[in-house]
């Protein structure tokens, strides 16, 4: 599980004010063999990670599983965002809460309407850059965070370096994996690098339609439609979309007639 | 003599329904036979029910106050509200018995909030973003 990997949560103590919250009860399939031998699993269990601000507005959203690795870049990347949008104002001077609100407010819809721009035109999104910048002096000055376009199989962090050392980026697409269904059991590594791909790519891209579309808003105001447009659960569906699948073709729905 | 006779018969018979014999009856105050000829009868029979009511044997009926009514009622509802009570937690709890139940995990190694407000009032002091992980079913449930 990502929360038990050592460098993630290490990570998400460090760096963020962290909480969870049950969307909806899970839906539980128990098989008895009548052996004495039960097998029991979920079904259809789906998470969101959102990023906000201090006054709950939802910065970004990591939808579905990842994989350790890839999750960990997506919170680099959340915490940079955070601190992009958040920079202190003049003189260094803390944010007030009006301040905070709108930042976010003009962030959020720049960030990601600028993102769907991005995946469109260049069919991937561009990532938030932590840049050291040397003087002539070699007196390493403050970060500045930009908005680079991303390099497949490069991190951020490289890329960051190649920005630094005024080397030119190579823009390459991403390409989308096959849909892929809910599973019962547990994800292997596989699974979970192809979740992450598809969660990078198509997910992705509808999180950025649906933030520059709704502006800032808290997380109880976009949950229902993050769970049935992005991650494909519909809560409010009493089956959890398997209604369908569990009784379309049951021979004994009519009682056995 | 018989003669004589029936003459006497005769005039008073005339005397007796003569009208003016008639008009003298009408004219003759009512005797006054005075109270005592009702009361005495009266008085004779009211006499009579109480001598009877002496005989009857005396029941005193005390006044025993709400509480002998109310008492009984209160304590036959109570008994019977706890009789229903016991009857619901039996059921609940067969149910509850047949139900499948989820074994409770710790939640990872991340220190977690207890809530998303508390999260973002935190956040508002120590300056970090808020991360609000949303799932389905419960982060500290085995099966979620």
């Amino acid at each position: 599980m990502l929360f038990s990997n050592d460098k993630i949560a290490n990570y998400i103590n460090a760096t963020f004010e962290p909480a969870w919250q049950s969307v909806r009860k899970s839906a539980i399939v128990r098989i008895d063999f009548g052996n004495g031998k039960t097998v029991t699993r979920t079904l259809n269990g789906n998470i969101a990670t959102y990023i906000c601000t201090a006054d709950g507005i939802v910065l970004d959203i990591i939808p579905g599983v990842y994989d350790p690795v890839k999750y960990l870049e997506r919170l680099e990347q959340a915490k940079l965002l955070h601190q992009w949008a958040m920079q202190p104002g003049r003189r260094g001077k803390k944010l007030t809460a009006e301040q905070r609100r709108k930042r976010a407010r003009l962030f959020v819809n720049h960030y990601h309407t600028q993102q769907v721009k991005s995946i469109k035109n260049r069919k991937e999104p561009r990532v938030i850059v932590e840049a050291k910048m040397m003087t002539i002096f070699g007196v390493e000055q403050t970060m500045k965070l930009v908005l680079k376009s991303s390099l497949k199989g490069k991190s951020a962090g490289r890329v960051a370096r190649d920005v630094s050392r005024g080397r030119s980026t190579n823009n390459k697409p991403i390409a989308l994996p096959p849909n892929l269904s809910s599973r019962i059991g547990k994800l292997t590594p596989n699974m979970l690098k192809d979740d992450s791909r598809y969660n990078e790519t198509v997910r992705r891209i509808k999180v950025h339609e649906l933030l520059a579309k709704t502006g800032p808003v808290k997380p109880s105001a976009i949950t229902k439609k993050v769970y049935k447009e992005i991650l494909n659960t519909d809560l409010d569906d009493p089956y959890l979309g398997l209604g369908k699948v569990l009784f379309g073709s049951y021979p004994f729905k009519d009682g056995g007639k | 003599m018989r003669f004589a006779h029936s003459s006497l018969v005769a005039a008073i018979a005339v005397l007796a329904f003569s009208p003016a014999v008639a008009q003298k009856k009408a004219n003759r105050p009512a005797r006054d036979h005075g109270k005592q000829a009702i009361e005495v009868a009266l008085k004779k029979l009211v006499a009579t029910e109480k001598m009877l009511e002496k005989l009857k044997p005396k029941q005193k009926v005390h006044d025993r106050g709400k509480g002998s009514i109310e008492n009984g009622l209160k304590a036959a509802l109570s008994n019977a509200r706890r009789d229903a009570l016991k009857k619901l937690l039996k059921q609940n709890n067969a149910a509850k018995s047949n139900s499948f139940k989820n074994p409770k995990v710790r939640p990872g190694k991340v220190v977690w909030h207890n809530g998303f407000k508390r999260a973002t009032s935190k956040a508002d002091a120590s300056g970090k973003p808020v991360l609000l992980f949303q799932m389905i079913g419960r982060l500290d449930e085995r099966f979620s």
